[in-house]
Order: C-alpha cells, then sequence, then structure tokens
C-alpha cells in the first residue's frame, strides 16, 4: 500500500508476480493455441507460443458429436434452470427470516443452520435419492441444489440492511407480503442475488461429482462429466476416429486435439463472465469470512 | 389461527426451504444408522439389522481404510505446512508491490484458476506434463535439465509434489484475498514510522505486516486445520490414474469408490466411514477453536 521508491526488492518483487501471473494464464493459453491448430500439424510439437496452422477442424469434430452436444445440452440445462430456481427460493426464504414477527422464523433459522454442521455423507444421501426416484434422472442436477444455507445467509444479511421505511410505506398502503416481495424486496436486491447467480452458476457448470455419482446412463452426464471421462481414458480417440469416418477414412482429428478444443468449450463460459466472478466472489467471501 | 392466516404468504414462501432441508440434509441424517446395520436393501433402512458397532471394527481392520487414512492425513498435511505458509508469504509479496495497476493485475489473474473446475484443471495439467509435447517437458528437456521426457502423472513419486504445485496453482490466489484484505487494513502511518527508525524493508514485513495480520493467519489456519480429513476430493479423483490410486486413494474417494464399485454391499461400511470421517472433522473443529481461544485470538463459535 505505501509508496516507494523502486529498489533491488522491487524488481525482483516483480518479476516473480509477473512469473507467478505467467504461470495462472499461460496453460489456458496454451491448450487455446492447440485446440486452435490443425490436428495433424500440432502433432509435430512445437506449438508454444501461437497458431501454426489455423484450423477449426476441432471444434466441428465436437460438434458433430451427438454424445457432446447432448452432454453439453444438460449442461445448459441444469445452469439455466437449476441457478434460476435457486434464486428465486433463496429469496423467498430469505424474505420470510427477515419478518421479524414471523412465528416460524427462529425454527426455520435453526432448520437450516443445522445442515451446515452435520450431514448423513455420501451414501445415506445417495440412498435417499434413490429412494426419491433421483438415480438416473436429471432433477438430481437441479433439486439437490434447490438452496444453499449460505447463500441464504448472504441474502439475509443484505436485507437486514435495507432501510425499513421502505416496506413499512407500502405496508400501510395495503400491500400483502407478496406484493412486498415482488414490488420492493426483489428489485431492490438485484446486485446481491447477481452475486448468487454466479455463485451458483458457476456451481452447476462446474459440478462434475452429481452426474458421476447418480447417473449410471452416460446420456444424462453433463459436459464436465464426459470431459474428465475423457481425461481419464482414450475416449477422445473414439470422437477423432468417428470424425475420420464422417471424413471418408481420412485422419483430420487426433485424440489429443479434440480434448483441447472441448476443454477450451467449457472453460469459455467461465473466462467470459470472469470479470464480473472476480468482484463478486471476492465480496461474497469477505462477507462469508465476516459472518463465519 | 388467524395470525397464522395473516401470514400466509411468509409461510408459503418459507415451506420449500422446509422441505428442501428436510429431504436432502434431514433424512440422509437418518440414513447414518445404516451404519449400524447389515444394510440390505430388500428390508431397507426400516428394517434392516442392526450390528451395533461392527461395521466400525471391521473399518479399522481394512488395508483399504488404513491407507486411505494415512494418505488423507499425509496429503491434507503437506498441504497445510507447505502451501499455507506459501500462501501468506504470497499475499505479503502483493501487498509489496507499490503499483496500483500491477498490483491489481496481479491479484485478478492469480485466481483465475480458482473458478474452472478441477476436471479442467487436471486436462490441462494432464497435457503440459505428458510425455509427448507436453511443455513442461519441452522446456526441461532444451534446457539440459532432463535428459529425455520425464512421465510426470505415471510416477509414484511424483504424484504428491504434482498435487501440492497443482493446488497452489489453482487455489493459492483465491485463499490469498483474505490476508490481502487484512494487509490492506493495517494503517499506513505505521509503516512511515518505521521508515523514520530507519526500518528495512524486511523489518517492515517483520514487524508492522505479520503481526498486523496475526490473527487472521492464527484463524485461517484454524480453519484448514479442521478440514484435515478432507483432502481434496475433486482434486485426487481427477489428477489420479491407476497407476498412482495406492498414494492418491483419500477417504472421500474411497467412500465413493465403494458407492460405485462395491454395490450394496459397501453401504454400511461406506457410511461407517463417512461417520467417521464426520466425527473426527468435528472433534479437530472444537479442539482448534478451544486451542485458538487459548491463543486469544478470535473464536470463530
Amino acid at each position: 500500500m505505501n509508496k516507494r521508491k523502486p529498489d533491488l526488492f522491487a524488481v525482483v518483487n516483480g518479476l516473480v508476480m509477473l512469473l507467478f501471473t505467467l504461470a495462472c494464464i499461460y496453460p489456458f493459453y496454451y491448450v487455446l493455441i492447440v485446440s486452435l491448430n490443425d490436428p495433424l500439424d500440432a502433432q509435430r510439437g512445437g506449438l508454444y507460443l501461437w497458431v501454426r496452422s489455423f484450423s477449426f477442424e476441432n471444434y466441428k469434430a465436437i460438434f458433430q458429436t451427438s454424445e457432446l452436444l447432448n452432454a453439453y445440452q444438460i449442461t445448459l440445462f441444469r445452469v439455466i434452470v437449476g441457478s434460476v430456481l435457486h434464486l428465486l427460493l433463496t429469496a423467498m426464504f430469505a424474505f420470510a427470516l427477515t419478518k421479524k414477527h414471523f412465528v416460524f422464523r427462529r425454527f426455520l433459522t435453526w432448520w437450516m443452520l443445522i445442515p451446515m454442521y452435520f450431514s448423513g455423507g455420501l451414501i445415506p444421501t445417495y440412498v435417499v435419492m434413490d429412494m426419491l426416484g433421483l438415480v438416473n434422472n436429471v432433477m438430481v442436477y437441479v433439486l439437490p441444489h434447490l438452496l444453499a444455507t449460505f447463500h441464504i445467509l448472504i441474502l439475509r444479511t443484505f436485507l437486514n440492511e435495507l432501510p425499513a421505511a421502505l416496506e413499512e410505506s407500502a405496508v400501510i398502503d395495503g400491500a400483502s407480503d407478496f406484493s412486498l416481495f415482488w414490488r420492493i424486496v426483489v428489485p431492490l436486491s438485484t446486485p446481491v442475488l447477481a452475486t448468487v447467480a454466479l455463485f451458483i452458476g458457476v456451481f452447476h457448470w462446474n459440478d462434475w461429482f452429481s452426474g458421476f455419482t447418480y447417473m449410471t446412463s452416460e446420456d444424462l452426464w453433463t459436459a464436465q462429466n464426459v470431459l474428465l471421462k475423457i481425461i481419464q481414458t482414450n475416449e477422445a480417440s473414439n470422437i477423432a476416429s468417428i470424425s475420420k469416418m464422417d471424413a471418408g477414412f481420412k485422419a483430420t482429428v487426433t485424440a489429443e486435439s479434440v480434448k483441447m478444443a472441448m476443454l477450451v468449450i467449457t472453460t469459455v463460459p467461465v473466462i467470459v463472465v470472469y470479470p464480473f466472478l472476480q468482484k463478486y466472489f471476492v465480496k461474497g467471501m469477505m462477507l462469508g469470512s465476516v459472518k463465519g | 389461527m388467524n395470525k397464522l392466516y395473516r401470514q400466509k404468504w411468509l409461510i408459503a414462501f418459507a415451506l420449500p426451504g422446509f422441505l428442501f432441508f428436510l429431504v436432502f440434509s434431514y433424512f440422509p441424517m437418518y440414513g447414518i444408522v445404516i451404519s449400524f446395520q447389515d444394510f440390505d436393501v430388500f428390508k431397507g433402512v426400516f428394517r434392516s439389522d442392526f450390528v451395533g458397532f461392527d461395521n466400525f471394527k471391521t473399518l479399522f481392520d481394512m488395508p483399504d481404510f488404513n491407507n486411505a487414512l494415512r494418505n488423507t492425513i499425509l496429503i491434507s498435511a503437506l498441504k497445510l505446512i507447505l502451501l499455507f505458509p506459501a500462501t501468506v508469504v504470497f499475499a505479503l509479496l502483493i501487498n509489496e508491490i507499490s503499483t496500483g495497476w500491477f498490483r491489481k493485475f496481479v491479484q485478478t489473474t492469480s485466481y483465475l484458476p480458482y473458478f474452472v473446475s478441477w476436471v479442467i484443471a487436471a486436462g490441462i495439467w494432464y497435457k503440459l506434463l505428458s510425455i509427448d509435447g507436453g511443455v513442461v517437458n519441452d522446456l526441461l528437456v532444451s534446457l539440459g535439465i532432463l535428459k529425455e521426457p520425464f512421465h510426470f502423472m505415471a510416477d509414484k513419486d511424483a504424484f504428491y509434489p504434482i498435487i501440492l504445485f497443482t493446488e497452489a496453482w489453482k487455489n493459492m490466489g483465491f485463499s490469498a484475498i483474505i490476508f490481502i484484505a487484512s494487509l490492506s487494513a493495517i494503517d499506513v502511518q505505521q509503516y512511515e514510522a518505521a521508515k523514520m527508525d530507519g526500518a528495512n524493508r524486511f523489518r517492515q514485513i517483520w514487524h508492522i505486516s505479520l503481526p498486523g495480520i496475526k490473527n487472521t493467519i492464527v484463524l485461517m489456519f484454524i480453519l484448514n486445520a479442521s478440514n484435515l480429513l478432507r483432502a481434496g476430493q475433486d482434486q485426487m479423483w481427477t489428477m489420479s490414474n491407476v497407476t498412482v490410486q495406492q498414494q492418491a486413494e483419500i477417504l472421500d474417494t474411497l467412500v465413493l469408490r465403494y458407492l460405485k464399485d462395491m454395490g450394496l454391499m459397501g453401504y454400511s461400511i461406506g457410511t461407517a466411514m463417512g461417520i467417521f470421517q464426520a466425527f473426527i472433522g468435528l472433534v479437530l473443529f472444537i479442539v482448534c477453536n478451544y486451542l485458538a481461544k487459548a491463543a486469544k485470538s478470535d473464536s470463530i463459535l
């Protein structure tokens, strides 16, 4: 924070930090250039700084593979439906909890806090999901993530700090809790709702655990699940060979290069919202750590 | 009744939340009983035979479990001992950057990897460390450090260093945020005064910066220490492969394997493992918090 004249320490420190920054960004850049390079040319190696022979073949191969398209569709489904419902229910629940006169306020506050410290663990949860018919059901991506105690707490803190006068005047005008919620609370909490939307959106996009745990049918996997399988096995070579057949037995893509393109497609949405992400996540992390 | 009727909207708003926690949090908590049962799927949670602590006894005799427990503690401890101080140092170094935009730039890029999933991180590092055309091997060979490409991901001894490195790569920037924030709360006048007294940069860090964030360091250390039995499920599952499975198996992944591979046979034992892990976690949390109080720092309870 304090201004000092540049000295040896500052120069060395600056260089070290620059190296660190490079280590954070370069891996992503590297994957990007390999994915955009002609796959057969990429096999020669030596691709470090820029694309040598530009080509969209890898991306074409992905968009021609129905399994992958299907997986991305399921990911989009859970990001959109899962996040919207999560936001709605979180806002409703937090709103009810901030009303001091609400009869179940104390009970519900404990009701949501206890699961923060105790949980049944993986297998009992699985048994419950199985009993509910959620195994091999896309709703398993949405229903178990409809609410999160941490997000309710963030919203509750925000709502508690809203000036009471706004709601009071609406109540005097005869507004019900329902219209209070929709006309006053929701519009006023857009900034904090945006924060929660980013949290849950990124969670839904990145989560591979649900698909892996609850889906035995690979048709119901998300992009992360397919990607994980491709990374851990040689699945990508199947896509490469499918696309080979399409091209009349002339190899156009390789397993490695398709993998790189999938990594890019799965990373890009996160990078696109990154400017917002970093701002709101930092804020949210602070909130969380202050509240404990 | 009239009061309830007047609060009908509040009740309606809270009802989905009530049901949500009931079904997805409290039902599974009840499911814990299967760790005391010889769980039979046809009899279900309610009618399976109770066997007392038999499952727990079996657990401690299992080589798999003991290996996973050892790995879990080893990996967590390594992360705590090596990466936690590294994160504090990183925060201190960022704090020493005097050019505003450059500090912001370093900080912002440092937590980019935090936001991608471990699936992506694993995919990227598998590629970077691969033997045919991986950048790391190419670089090390061309610098003459290695004679021929080294198969990083298939080497038992290289696995833990890789785990530590990728963990630092992915999470260090984000974990540093909290320290950087508390560093920025230190009064600039303290540094001015120290400079007047002729304190050099290292003395300033040692006598002003570090004491200034001591409470935060203690608090974060406790939070991290109480997660000793959580060694990073996502990372272990995505970064490991058959060659290093013996090293990569931690409690979380073992439970997952019991669920996926052993089928119904593994339910009772797997649940017992989960309970063991949660119980020790709770004990650790309480002990650590007590220690923190003893050290007269802020308490989190």
